[in-house]
């Protein structure tokens, strides 16, 4: 191992959490949005009231601001059993409140990579400034971000398991 | 037990055409706390509303969950149906199965799947919902603007006119502003003085509007409704209340030094009134230059005085007025154009920036309206205007274009050529005339008075005998132009006011690279600040002209006179609120708020062992706070909470959808 | 050659005597005699008779700085002996506003480096008699033979990039400044060896640890930067993080602390050393330093600053890669 890891005690779980078992007959990853009032959710709003299909996986979650956006709350979706995660709100320079985004900016650009950093394949979470007028870039994200989800199978990383 | 009531609704065919509603029912009707499933055609019709209402009361429902249109559409709606039935209006949760779901998923099945979680997910944070009160705060009903110009002395009227009592604190001695130096205004070229000093009598007269002139903010406290400014008058050295304005003091004065008001081409004395139309018009003594001051002899302005009005020893005085509402009307500043070094600005006298030309044409002005160049007081035959000195500019200048120079360029060739038949020759970057009436403006110039307009830059101004000479290039032609001229005018950039960044910090408002203040949107809030109860007017949010200007006043003021008009105001619930118990004080979430709601305080409370210890906690300015959260995430510990999206709430979501 | 340890201890104790006979402090945070002579201890000292029971050695590694917290409430000053990761710790503790400085009497303990007691002790040197400086090496003497211990070998990892030999703004300094320099750079080869992994290799190396975790909550009960009144971990509602052992709520509670602590560690990594399972914990802290210095153009984050890294930004200078 070219990791300098201190010995487990006792060999641990050898099992690969990752490892591709085979997912279950008629799986479709399970999508968790969260989308701040005043740009993404209206963009999702218009998606809607222009009758953009995208596919039915994802289920938003609203808050005022990208920047109420905890992180836990992204982990929490993964361990209870979210395939992807959605972290939107409005583009830099557009906050309702005229800032949270950039603090939403420095939260995400650390937890993306730390998710990463603890093995969870970095499709798995999406961070998206999506307007209240990009209806079609919300439509396109989430058809991005299933079409991916559902090459890479289940999320079994964080799971909880039994 | 909560007894959650859930309502879906068929939108006509909008929602039912794709999501099974007996489907969506049936799983509602096994969800927990939910005690009852009623389903509609029209939800938020007047039937659908009434059916709510009747059901919270016989079905004793202390929930509500209506499954329908996006909460953005109808939240509002609902939360009165729920009111009116007597529930606290806050106890309503949406599932949005129109835009999210039946809109954009048509296979049925799993739409109908994805509108059972969304009515699962509100389900869930409705049970967390608790009741929550609008507040109410009182209102000081009083203004403050700071800044006299055109955008304060409008304001001030509006306000005013409104019944409202208003307080102009304006720095230099007397109100006007930069309005006041000009001569003519485009697009109509009526004359400024003409328009603007009966505003300043106006403002001087009504009885509402109260003129703090020669007197600065020093400190600000409080919040919308209820700010205590403290303002220094700075010593007058002249009783207000005795003078007459008579001028015997300024003519006796035996010390001459350059008006800034002038812009150093005339001369005032040390005891002045910047203008002779100056409000009031009651002089100042300039303790810098004052022989008495300087010497400890002289006093011939108070041995002349007929009033006795004149005092040596008058000092600054700190005082603190209530406010409910703030207008900041700082303006701008012309900028200083010396790193232009190769138009030798500063180096030869027969080159001037646009506002000093004003003064010079000015009828009032140090020339009485002549325009005598400054060198030798010859009248200029031929004039090169430059364009974009400053504005524009990343490297020497500032990178925004100043808006109003095109118009004042093309304003200054049309009165050089009426007055004194002077041909202007304009090097311009691009001309500008986004405004009505501008476009014929600018072509009036250029045809009627035949101003020509040569689209380059001067590369270098040089004196050669009494001539200045101007190389340029022509891009559009793509040759070399040189135009022997007797008078360089530099349309120089408008930037901030002198201390804009001081006056923000004192405000706790917030101002962007250059120096100008920010408004709360670009778009949707342009004369808001993000700090409630504080407005903006005029060029201290970036360049503007006079009409925009006073547009922006008049909209300030409105703003102002609808908030100082309510009996008392009400603040919006869903505001960050701190569990004081877990608080640990680091105030971390403090750094985050944009509007500055957080602060600290220390809470008492006893400890085992019966000691009463003191603690710092978070503190949340309920009428400052918008609700947007930012702060609870900085908050570990989950004492810094965001009613209505609170960490209870979202957790609950994320479990329920990921059932 | 600096001066160890040992040779501030009598200092120490004189200070210590002096402070609490002229009530200038009520109590004092140093170290004590451990199980052996490898493993000093935290002790607190409130009268001038139980001064000499205070020690000072090579060995003193532990962070002291948490127990401070136990005294805010109460009257009067404390005392407390700090190296210079200390001081960070107590800068953090400070800077959160959870001690007041007003209430601290600090003794500042210039350090060359710390030897690491699990290390040196497996030596069977026996029982220490002196530890001298020799430079790239410390000379320790037991009464059952010496050896000379070059510092890169034996000092603790953190000694070894640490720039902070001298306790900054001590009301007493032990002795004079020792120079102050890192003996090598600050090394995150092992961080970008984790990250060039695949996910499905890292993801088993993390099970791997965190598996292993009980959930004992020493790494929190040692580290500055975990200071909150009530721990998030100890609130019943909401439960962000179950508690029960098993993996998934482990990663849940690795994952939430090592956020809490993103940008304000103190790199001081008390929390590895006292991971009774030995879990890696500084590869979670040392990624998201990496990721501060990298992204956020903050060359120690692990200074407690004005204000927090997560607390500000930059328009346009931070990174944007979520158009």
């Amino acid at each position: 191992m070219s990791v300098n890891e201190k010995a487990a005690p006792a060999a641990g779980p050898a099992t690969n959490p990752t490892t591709a078992t085979p997912a279950p007959e008629g799986w479709e990853p399970k999508i968790i949005g969260f989308a701040c009032n005043w740009c993404t959710y209206a963009g999702a709003d218009l998606a809607g009231t222009s009758r953009i299909q995208y596919p039915p996986n994802i289920r938003v979650i609203r808050v005022p601001c990208s920047g109420r956006i905890n992180p836990q709350f992204v982990v929490r979706a993964f361990q209870r059993g979210a395939d992807g995660v959605l972290v939107a709100g409005c583009h830099p320079g557009d906050c309702h409140y005229s800032t949270g985004n950039y603090f939403a900016r420095r939260r995400y650009l650390l937890a993306k990579r730390f998710i990463e950093y603890l093995g969870v394949e970095p499709e798995r979470l999406q961070v998206r400034w999506i307007s209240g007028s990009e209806g079609q870039k919300f439509a396109d994200t989430v058809r991005e971000l299933t079409e991916k989800l559902r090459a890479l199978g289940p999320q079994r990383r964080l799971r909880e398991t039994l | 037990m909560r007894r959650v009531g859930v309502f879906v609704c068929w939108c006509g065919s909008n929602i039912a055409g794709t999501v099974d509603i007996e489907q969506v029912k049936a799983a509602a009707a096994k969800m927990p706390n939910v005690a009852y499933v009623e389903d509609n055609k029209y939800t938020c019709s007047e039937p659908g509303q009434a059916a709510i209402q009747k059901a919270i009361k016989e079905q004793k429902l202390d929930r509500v969950v209506v499954a329908a249109c996006s909460p953005r559409m109808h939240e509002n709606t609902f939360r009165r149906t729920v009111g009116g039935a007597g529930l606290n209006p806050y106890l309503l949760e949406i599932a949005n199965i129109r835009e999210h779901c039946s809109w954009v998923h048509p296979d049925k099945v799993a739409g109908t799947r994805k509108a059972v979680d969304l009515v699962r997910r509100a389900v869930y944070k409705v049970a967390k919902n608790v009741p929550l009160q609008r507040a109410s705060i009182d209102v000081t009903k009083r203004a403050l603007i700071i800044g006299g110009g055109i955008a304060g002395i409008q304001a001030a009227l509006d306000i005013a006119d409104a019944g409202q009592p208003v307080v102009v604190v304006e720095k230099t001695p007397s109100i006007g502003g930069h309005m006041a130096q000009l001569d003519k205004t485009f697009p109509t070229l009526d004359c400024s003085a003409c328009i603007l000093t009966p505003k300043m009598v106006d403002a001087a007269q009504n009885q509402n509007i109260t003129l703090m002139t020669w007197s600065e903010v020093e400190k600000v406290d409080g919040y919308i409704g209820n700010f205590t400014v403290t303002i220094r008058k700075k010593a007058r050295h002249v009783d207000t209340t005795k003078c007459t304005g008579c001028g015997i003091c300024w003519s006796k004065c035996p010390a001459k030094v350059s008006s800034e008001f002038d812009l150093g081409i005339g001369k005032r004395k040390a005891i002045y009134v910047p203008f002779p139309q100056a409000i009031p018009n009651k002089p100042v003594i300039d303790e810098k230059n004052c022989i008495f001051f300087k010497t400890g002899k002289c006093k011939a302005c108070q041995m002349f005085c007929p009033t006795g009005s004149i005092s040596f020893d008058q000092k600054d005085e700190l005082v603190e007025e209530k406010f409910g509402a703030i207008i900041v009307a700082t303006g701008y500043e012309q900028w200083d154009p010396s790193p232009y070094g190769e138009y030798g600005y500063g180096r030869y006298k027969d080159v001037i920036t646009g506002l000093e030309f004003e003064r010079l044409v000015n009828a009032s002005g140090p020339t009485e309206g002549k325009i005598k160049r400054p060198s030798d007081g010859k009248l200029p035959k031929d004039v090169v205007i430059i364009q974009c000195v400053g504005s524009r500019d990343e490297a020497k200048g500032i990178p925004y274009c100043s808006k109003t120079c095109c118009m004042y360029s093309a304003k200054h060739a049309i009165l050089l050529e009426e007055k004194i038949h002077a041909h202007s020759y304009v090097f311009y970057m691009d001309v500008r005339t986004p405004g009505k009436g501008y476009e014929e403006f600018y072509k009036r110039a250029t045809e009627e008075h035949h101003a020509t307009y040569i689209r380059g830059r001067v590369s270098r101004v040089y004196q050669k005998g009494d001539k200045l000479v101007c190389l340029g290039e022509d891009t559009l032609l793509g040759k070399k132009v040189e135009v022997e001229a007797d008078l360089v005018i530099l349309a120089s950039a408008m930037v901030h006011q002198n201390g804009a960044s001081k006056l923000a910090q004192t405000l706790g408002i917030s101002y962007d690279q250059n120096e100008f203040y920010t408004e709360a949107h670009a778009k949707l809030r342009p004369v808001e600040t993000n700090t409630a109860g504080i407005f903006l007017a005029g060029a201290c949010q970036g360049p503007k002209d006079i009409p925009e200007t006073v547009a922006q006043a008049g909209a300030a003021a409105s703003k102002v006179i609808s908030l100082l008009s309510k009996p008392k105001l009400e603040t919006e619930p869903l505001v960050a609120q701190v569990n004081e118990a877990i608080c640990s004080g680091c105030l971390w979430c403090k750094p985050i708020c944009p509007y500055k709601a957080i602060d600290g305080k220390v809470v008492k409370e006893r400890i085992a062992g019966g000691k009463t210890i003191e603690r710092p906690v978070a503190a949340v300015n309920a009428s400052l706070c918008q609700g947007c959260g930012a702060c609870t995430v900085a908050c570990r510990t989950g004492a810094m909470n965001v009613l209505g999206f609170t960490n209870e709430h979202i957790l609950a979501e994320v479990d329920a959808l990921c059932l | 050659m600096s001066a160890t340890f040992t040779d501030h201890q009598a200092a120490l104790r004189d200070e210590v005597k002096k402070l609490l006979t002229d009530g200038s402090i009520k109590g004092f945070i140093g170290y004590a005699r451990g199980r052996d002579s490898y493993h000093p201890v935290p002790a607190i000292v409130t009268r001038p008779d139980q001064v000499d029971g205070l020690i000072l050695d090579q060995f003193s590694i532990f962070g002291l700085t948490k127990y401070l917290l136990d005294y805010i409430f109460e009257d009067g000053k404390m005392g407390i002996v700090v190296k210079g990761c200390d001081a960070l710790g107590l800068g953090r503790l400070i800077n959160d506003h959870r001690v007041d400085r007003n209430k601290v009497h600090v003794v500042g303990l210039p350090c060359a480096g710390v030897l690491n007691g699990e290390k040196v002790a497996k030596l069977g040197l026996g029982k220490v008699q002196r530890v001298t400086d020799k430079g790239s090496a410390f000379l320790v003497e037991g009464d059952k033979g010496s050896k000379e211990l070059p510092k890169t070998e034996y000092l603790w990892d953190k000694c070894l990039w640490c720039e902070n030999h001298n306790p900054a703004g001590a009301d007493t300094l032990l002795g004079s400044e020792v120079e102050n320099v890192a003996m090598k750079p600050r090394d995150f080869s092992d961080i970008t060896a984790l990250e060039k992994m695949p996910s499905a290799e890292r993801a088993a190396f993390w099970t791997r640890q965190f598996s292993r975790c009980i959930r004992c909550y020493a790494c929190r009960n040692v580290c500055p930067a975990c200071n909150c009144r009530e721990c998030v971990f100890d609130i019943a509602d909401p439960r962000w993080v179950g508690n029960t052992v098993k993996l998934s709520e482990q990663q849940m509670f690795h994952f939430t602390r090592a956020f809490h602590v993103a940008g304000r560690c103190v790199d001081c990594g008390e929390c590895e050393r006292v991971c009774p399972m030995e879990i890696p914990l500084m590869k979670l802290q040392r990624k998201l330093q990496k990721d501060v210095i990298e992204l956020f153009g903050n060359p120690k984050p692990f200074v407690p600053s004005e204000v927090e890294v997560l607390g500000q930004f930059r328009v346009t200078e931070d990174p944007e890669e979520f158009m």
